[in-house]
């Protein structure tokens, strides 16, 4: 049991980060490669307010929002002016120095040595046995609110001017709003809510090692956004579900755990090449019968 | 006569082009051009290919950067500004509509997102959840403003307004790009071949929605390089050539000239 409801919580949060950087990747169809920096900088935040400023689970996680709005807006300070392959280069660029930082910063973020102790919030009077179903419950709670949020948000002005602009970038300067502020807006807005998955991962986990934000994870968030959906919101949950639950499977295929973890990450190589090709087939064929009407 | 809405002073503009070998060459694009649009009319500049036409229209939009000459813009009620010293989205702000050559509609937006986005940009992350009140109602006139002039074009708002853009025809994207511009605030309104890619029999409809624009009090700077279109519409006609206004006068002379300058 403990076992599903560990996968249950992992499988939240990357609910959370997927539906994030779905905004980035799908709705702007920007291509980011740090978003698992800014999942890491998010689970800093809240680590270090935790343990070094002796903060509660929910003050210390609106920190860990602010504090990720603002290295949102560091990483679309430069790249928000840019697009396409340079938006990706700037983003890998921000992932190569926010790893470093928790890596290299010993003194406040432990190193490699990582980062421990990190309390989890607790239900007065709640047991033990229990614990781990209260952080599941949290984590549904936080999931939901996320996926909320990001339902109005996809249907209101902002969610459109995001769609205007990924879709004519000159055509919205001419309706008179800016392209860069957008960018800002929305790379912030997504690394705040990222913050979210970001705290409930550090207090599930207890301990934080640099290792587990590196390119790998951003890579992995990206996939997940590729095979999930770039605009549909249950198509990250779909996104979340494949990528927490292919290791699972494989896992269950009896294989040992190094050939399952390098197999895991040929089977989404072959996926995405697949999904790709698939993908520019329907548009192929879409275009074909719009043509044709 | 004086009242202008646009005045142009020395406004030069070349492109480097690199040739074989290393030395850079100028293309000179527009040199020292002085134009004055008047308030309220139909302006049409007339020009062969590669006059420097859209380079004109990008300048004044802001696409293009350009540091040599002054565009000053004189938005009625307000101070005039030196369109140079803004940044194309505060250019819009201030008052300068465009319509791009080709697609100038939202094509994955439908036709009722197309036209809110013509409202004046609402800050302070984009009123996420729609609960001021009077940005619904101005929503709600911008639309219906909108669905007139469509109806008055030819074109059913209600049973389009869910279609994205994108799946309309030519003519119907080219109307709607219109009504964008008729429902927003913008004074002076770039129009870029409006007729490109429109059949002929539609015409009528794109200078009707024309035509419109004009009783907005709204001035027009109107790029064509479709003859039949431009004497349809008829009003003030410039001829740049060799990046400059050689002519203006009325419609009809300047096409005489155009015609007999390109030699047919």
């Amino acid at each position: 049991m403990e076992y599903f409801v560990h996968t249950a919580i992992i499988l939240n949060i990357y609910a959370i980060l997927i539906v994030s950087a779905q905004l980035v990747i799908g709705h702007a169809k920007l291509i980011s490669l740090g978003q698992g920096a800014i999942f890491g900088a998010g689970a800093y935040f809240m680590a270090l307010s935790m343990i070094r400023l002796q903060i509660p689970f929910v003050p210390a996680i609106m920190i860990a929002i602010a504090g990720n709005a603002l290295i949102g807006l560091l990483i679309a300070w430069p790249s928000a002016r840019l697009k396409g392959d340079y938006f990706v280069l700037t983003t890998l660029g921000f992932q190569f120095i926010i790893f470093q930082l928790t890596y290299n910063l010993s003194s406040v973020t432990g190193g490699s040595d990582g980062l421990g102790g990190i309390p989890s919030p607790r239900w007065p009077g709640l047991s033990d046995e229990s614990q781990p179903y209260f952080i599941l419950s949290l984590s549904v709670f936080i999931t939901a609110l996320v996926f909320m949020l990001y339902y109005r948000l996809l249907r209101s002005d902002f969610g459109r001017n995001i769609r205007a602009m990924s879709d004519n970038e000159l055509l919205y300067k001419a309706s008179g709003r800016s392209v860069i502020k957008i960018k800002s807006q929305l790379i912030s807005f997504s690394a705040a809510t990222t913050a979210l998955g970001s705290g409930l991962y550090a207090v599930y986990m207890n301990y934080l090692d640099p290792h587990a934000f590196n390119l790998d994870k951003s890579i992995l968030i990206l996939t997940g956004v590729m095979l999930g959906s770039l605009t549909r919101l249950r198509g990250a949950l779909a996104g979340a579900l494949i990528i927490t639950l292919l290791p699972e499977v494989l896992r269950f295929a009896g294989l040992p755990a190094a050939q399952g973890a390098s197999l895991r990450q040929i089977i989404f190589g072959a996926v995405l090449v697949g999904l790709m090709f698939f993908i520019s087939w329907r548009r192929k064929k879409q275009n074909q019968t719009n043509n044709n009407e | 006569m004086n009242n202008p809405v646009l005045h142009i002073s020395n406004l030069s503009k070349h492109f480097a082009i690199s040739r074989k070998g290393m030395n850079m060459q100028r293309a000179e694009v527009l040199s020292s051009l002085h134009l004055i649009v008047e308030r309220g009319q139909l302006n049409t500049i007339l020009g062969s290919n590669g006059a420097g036409k859209t380079t004109l229209f990008n300048i004044i939009s802001g696409f293009e950067e350009c540091r040599r000459g002054e565009i000053m813009f004189y938005p009625a009620g307000r101070k005039p500004v030196n369109l140079l010293r803004l940044d194309a989205s505060r250019r819009a702000r201030a008052g300068i509509g465009r319509l791009l050559q080709g697609t100038s509609v939202f094509g994955n937006l439908n036709v009722e997102e197309n036209i809110l986005m013509a409202q004046k940009p609402v800050y302070a992350f984009g009123n996420l959840f729609d609960k001021t009140k009077h940005i619904a109602i101005e929503k709600k006139k911008i639309i219906s403003k909108a669905a007139d002039f469509l109806a008055n074009t030819g074109m059913d708002y209600a049973q389009s307004r869910n279609r994205k853009a994108a799946s309309l025809s030519a003519a119907s994207q080219r109307l709607l790009a219109f009504a964008m511009l008729y429902v927003s605030e913008a004074e002076l309104l770039l129009l870029d071949e409006p007729c490109s890619g429109i059949h002929h029999d539609q015409l009528p409809e794109i200078a009707e929605a024309l035509r419109m624009l004009l009783s907005e009090q709204k001035t027009v700077l109107l790029i064509e390089h479709n003859l039949d279109f431009v004497s349809m519409v008829p009003g003030t006609c410039h001829y740049l050539s060799e990046g400059k206004i050689r002519e203006s006068g009325t419609t009809e002379d300047i096409i005489f000239m155009y015609k007999s300058e390109q030699g047919c």
